[in-house]
């Protein structure tokens, strides 16, 4: 049965033209420019996958160095430095963009949705991910590449240990990406959230969009925690703040804490989405719905929380109390439960259907044998006693390449496979694919397996070489043979895509060849399916086999430009009503400029070139600004029919705007990057009281200063409530409360900060005494970074309020500005709370 | 808040009740250990505080679930609901019962393993 079309067919002559004029891409120089996830997403995929290479070259000299005992092919120095990036940059500039570039390029077909909601924003984490990403690898040609492992302990990474800096370059390179992840996240959310077909509603979400769901959330909350980490550790080693440094009353532990919390996540994040590629591939080859569609969700949902909740299990062999590790033992070994829902569901899937060997569905069986081995090997190492035993050797680099190769790899491939016909004129050649699975499912197996045996040998990971006489060279022999064919995998794999890949063509891509169910099959353009269609089931193409057709015929929604921009539908979070009609951004230059500005600012701290820095911040402040200035466009135009006698505004503000939603998944970010914080905060109370004022007899600033500073920030609170209701008010071309009303707000924010600072400084209190002080001033740091940025947004409001761009109506800009005031003063009252009154109630 | 966006935001802090309130009760039960460990070693030898802490939580925890489950099933059985609400509300369950799984599960170790001190091989020998 076919669902009705919202309007009579055919459609009017010169629609689709306008259409395709309207999400044209640049050309020339300017292709640089494009913006929407169509290119940008390609970009993005390209770009991971070239780190993936890089990095992989690394391994391949390392394991060339580990084939024979007391080899020389690389020093120590360059093994710790390959080892170093090999593990940093498959982590962080191939497994984290790969997954959020596929969910970049995927999602809006799937979701039938021209594109992702903030374009731009897309463009800007993008470049500067690419630029930032690429500068930091060059460091390894400079002899500056970092030595301290992936995960970078202190004290090892300390000044006095890590001179020079190769480890800056870490620290603010990686830092700075993550804040390119984070971006995308917000996309992603967003996305998946308000801009679905009508109808989709979230029992009918494609479960990939599920998973991409948990992963954006999961970046949300745990990125936050490696990038206060990284500050802190780049206070030290450029101020000498000692968070980490025992002598003043650091720990190392700290960042052990704060790197775990998000490192331990961080492989959920690589692995859920992969897991969404599987649960979507496999009922495509088998032909049948995903098995238990509503436990896979469960499981998903239940993953994505316990892996917030395990970070310690990385932790075990620190001295850590036995209560304490138990608890984290218990609730590692808790995620078997529902990995398994998913394993099962899958098998459960193969099981009903009939099972077309495809290469995406080989790569697919790869996946769960490879990774159902990681995943016991896990609850090996989730028991404390046997954690001890093979801890830091390489079972644990077994372990943790079958968990990320197997749980992500494998499935990426398969994705490749399975999803390059919508990209690509021509579908990637299933001789090719079925060579490069086999010699990576060879060669990884060849490669990994025997790493659990060197580990139980006794073979520690990171030594750059081995004496003849331990027994481990026929093992390494074998691993270095095998990764050496799963390079020629890799070498197949290219010259596929070299032959076969032809991308961004204005008919899409080859088409459904698997005869699958879900949107991203329907012929998709520049500007994404020609009419946004209605949904009423997770597999629409199965259930309804002529939507491909009526939906390319413009039968639904949006069948051309309602507002001569390029748009798209934002719908309801939980049922998918139709609300509005976005307005969306195209091509600039503006996001392209900040995003190398953004990254260049980062390497010039790093290379100690202040002033380049604070010039390059600048220049990234006035492009971002630049660009969103005509963001907010205002209801220019009237409500439109988008089908079917839908009538929906042009334009909203407040809590339905898209935009608003955004700023609040910020807001979670910001509240999360305080949280670890004020963890740091009482984790060093709790293991060093002796540097707290009751046990130095430092005096705290008198009670007056905590009572302004919190004066200050409710008189803040109430001036941007207080604007909010006189803008509302607000007549065209008269004067209103709003403007003078924004200005005390700011005042009394900037106000609060300042007294806060002064009144620590007053007792002199220095940073560089102890970790007492330390936390104090980041934490009043991290609030002066937040009035920082708000005194930017404010002065910017108030430019649009004078500029008659801001009125009762079009407010986007101050709702999304109060929603970050709000909190800003929150979170200074609780930090007001926390230096003043933790001190006196816990000593 | 909008009420289309205050709904969406109650309705998924119900569904995802179960595993938040378990992360909630690990993270609170990981600091009470952590602050009991912290007090001299004669103190932190007495398990008694982290049981009376680890049961009290737990049973608020799990009245809490216990209550957003049947909450659920109660929803459920009304008809009224769309799709969308009733997948909700099942998925509310299940992850309900997991939560209250788990939060019995992850609390065990306070009746099995001893609260405080590095784990070596005399103190093994000592359990």
């Amino acid at each position: 049965m076919s669902i009705p079309a919202l309007h009579p067919l055919p459609r009017p002559e010169g629609e689709v033209e306008q259409l395709r004029e309207v999400w044209r891409p640049p050309g020339g120089v300017r292709f640089l420019t494009v913006v929407n996830n169509t290119y940008i997403g390609i970009f993005y995929i390209g770009t991971a996958l070239l780190f993936f290479l890089l990095a992989g070259v690394l391994a391949l000299a390392m394991r060339t160095q580990l084939a024979i005992a007391e080899n020389d092919f690389l020093s120590q120095d360059a093994y710790n430095q390959f080892f170093t990036m090999h593990g940093t940059i498959m982590m962080f500039l191939f497994a984290v963009p790969a997954v959020e570039a596929m969910g970049v390029y995927l999602l809006p077909a799937m979701l039938g949705a021209r594109d992702l909601p903030f374009p731009r924003l897309s463009a800007y984490a993008f470049w500067a991910y690419f630029v930032g990403g690429l500068l930091f690898f060059c460091s390894l040609f400079f002899d500056l590449a970092p030595r301290g492992g992936w995960f970078m302990y202190p004290p090892l990474t300390m000044k006095e240990y890590s001179p020079g800096i190769a480890a800056d370059f870490w620290l603010l390179g990686i830092g700075f990406i993550e804040i390119s992840a984070i971006a995308g996240a917000v996309e992603i959310i967003v996305g998946v959230l308000r801009t679905r077909a009508p109808g989709m509603s979230l029992d009918k979400l494609p479960i990939y969009a599920w998973a991409m769901l948990v992963f954006a959330f999961l970046i949300m909350l745990a990125f936050p925690a490696i990038i206060v980490g990284t500050a802190l550790l780049e206070l030290q080693r450029a101020f000498g703040w000692p968070f980490f440094d025992a002598a003043r009353g650091g720990d190392p532990l700290l960042w052990q804490h704060l790197f775990w919390f998000f490192g331990h996540p961080e492989v959920y994040i690589i692995f859920l989405p992969a897991a969404g590629f599987v649960s979507m591939i496999l009922p495509t080859m088998c032909g049948v719905p995903l098995a238990a569609y509503r436990l896979v969700v469960i499981a998903l949902l239940a993953t994505g929380f316990a892996a917030l909740g395990v970070w310690v299990h990385h932790m075990f062999a620190t001295g850590i109390p036995a209560l304490s590790i138990s608890f984290f033992s218990a609730a590692s070994m808790a995620v078997a439960v529902p990995s398994g829902i998913q394993v099962f569901a899958w098998i459960a899937t193969l099981a009903r259907g009939r099972v077309r060997i495809t290469v995406p569905t080989l790569f697919v069986l790869g996946f769960l044998f490879i990774f159902v081995l990681g995943g016991l090997t896990g609850v090996m190492v989730g028991l404390v006693p046997f954690d001890w035993q093979v801890h830091d050797t390489f079972f644990v680099v077994a372990h943790f390449h079958y968990v990320l190769i197997g749980g992500m790899v494998f499935p990426l491939f398969g994705a490749f496979y399975y999803w390059a016909p919508t990209a690509s004129l021509r579908p990637l050649s299933e001789r090719l694919g079925r060579w490069v699975f086999w010699l990576l499912f060879l060669g990884f197996n060849v490669a990994f397996f025997p790493m659990h045996v060197t580990g139980l040998l006794g073979m520690p990971r990171r030594v750059w070489t081995y004496s003849a006489d331990m027994g481990w060279e026929p093992l390494n022999l074998l691993s270095t043979a095998g990764a050496y064919g799963m390079g020629v995998a890799v070498a197949v794999f290219l010259v596929d895509l070299a032959r076969n890949f032809r991308p961004f063509h204005d008919k899409g891509g080859a088409g459904d060849v698997w005869s699958a169910g879900t949107l991203e099959w329907i012929e998709n353009s520049t500007y994404g399916v020609r009419s946004i269609p209605v949904v009423d089931s997770r597999d629409p193409l199965w259930a309804h086999p002529d939507l491909a057709d009526c939906t390319e015929a413009g039968a639904y929604f949006l069948p051309g430009t309602a507002t001569g921009t390029r748009e798209t539908l934002v719908t309801s979070p939980l049922d998918g009503r139709p609300e509005y009609v976005v307005q969306l951004p195209g091509p600039s230059w503006k996001p392209f400029v900040a995003a190398i500005a953004t990254a260049l600012a980062f390497y010039s701290l790093t290379l100690e070139m202040v002033l380049p820095a604070f010039a390059l911040g600048a220049l990234t402040i006035a492009a971002i600004l630049a660009w969103v200035w005509d963001s907010d466009r205002g209801p220019a135009r009237p409500p439109v029919d988008v089908g079917g006698g839908h009538v929906v505004p042009t334009y909203a503000a407040g809590r339905l705007s898209h935009a608003w939603w955004g700023v609040a998944v910020l807001v979670v970010v910001v509240a999360m990057l305080f949280a670890a914080l004020f963890f740091s905060y009482l984790y060093l109370r709790l293991v060093s009281p002796d540097v707290w004022p009751a046990a130095t007899g430092h005096a705290l600033p008198a009670p007056a200063w905590p009572i302004a500073t919190a004066a200050l920030l409710l008189a803040s609170g109430a001036a941007i409530a207080w604007a909010g209701r006189a803008l509302a008010r607000r007549r065209p071309g008269r004067f209103g409360w709003d403007q003078p009303a924004l200005v005390l707000a700011l005042a009394a924010l900037v106000g609060a900060f300042a007294v806060e600072l002064v009144g620590q400084r007053s007792t002199g209190l220095v940073p560089q005494h102890t970790s007492y002080a330390a936390v104090v001033y980041a934490l009043i740091g991290l609030q002066g970074a937040l009035v920082f940025a708000l005194t930017v947004m404010g002065l910017y409001t108030l430019a649009r309020s004078l500029t008659g761009r801001l009125g009762p109506v079009r407010r986007v800009t101050f709702d999304n500005t109060r929603l970050l005031w709000s909190w800003a003063v929150v979170q200074g009252l609780v930090m007001t709370a926390l230096l003043h009154g933790a001190p006196r109630i816990l000593d | 808040m909008h009420s289309a966006a205050r709904e969406f935001v109650r309705e998924m802090l119900e569904m995802t009740a179960g595993p938040l309130v378990w992360l909630l009760y690990l993270l609170v039960m990981y600091g009470a250990a952590a602050v009991h460990c912290a007090r001299p070693a004669a103190d932190a030898a007495d398990r008694t505080p982290l049981l009376i802490a680890g049961g009290a939580l737990g049973a608020v925890a799990i009245g809490l679930l216990a209550w957003s489950v049947l909450r659920a099933r109660r929803e459920l059985a009304s008809e009224s609901t769309s799709d969308a609400r009733r997948f909700v509300d099942r998925v509310a369950f299940a992850l309900g019962v997991f939560g209250i799984g788990a939060i019995v599960w992850t609390a065990l170790p306070v009746l099995l393993s001893p609260a405080c001190g590095v784990v070596t091989d005399a103190a093994q020998r000592s359990w």
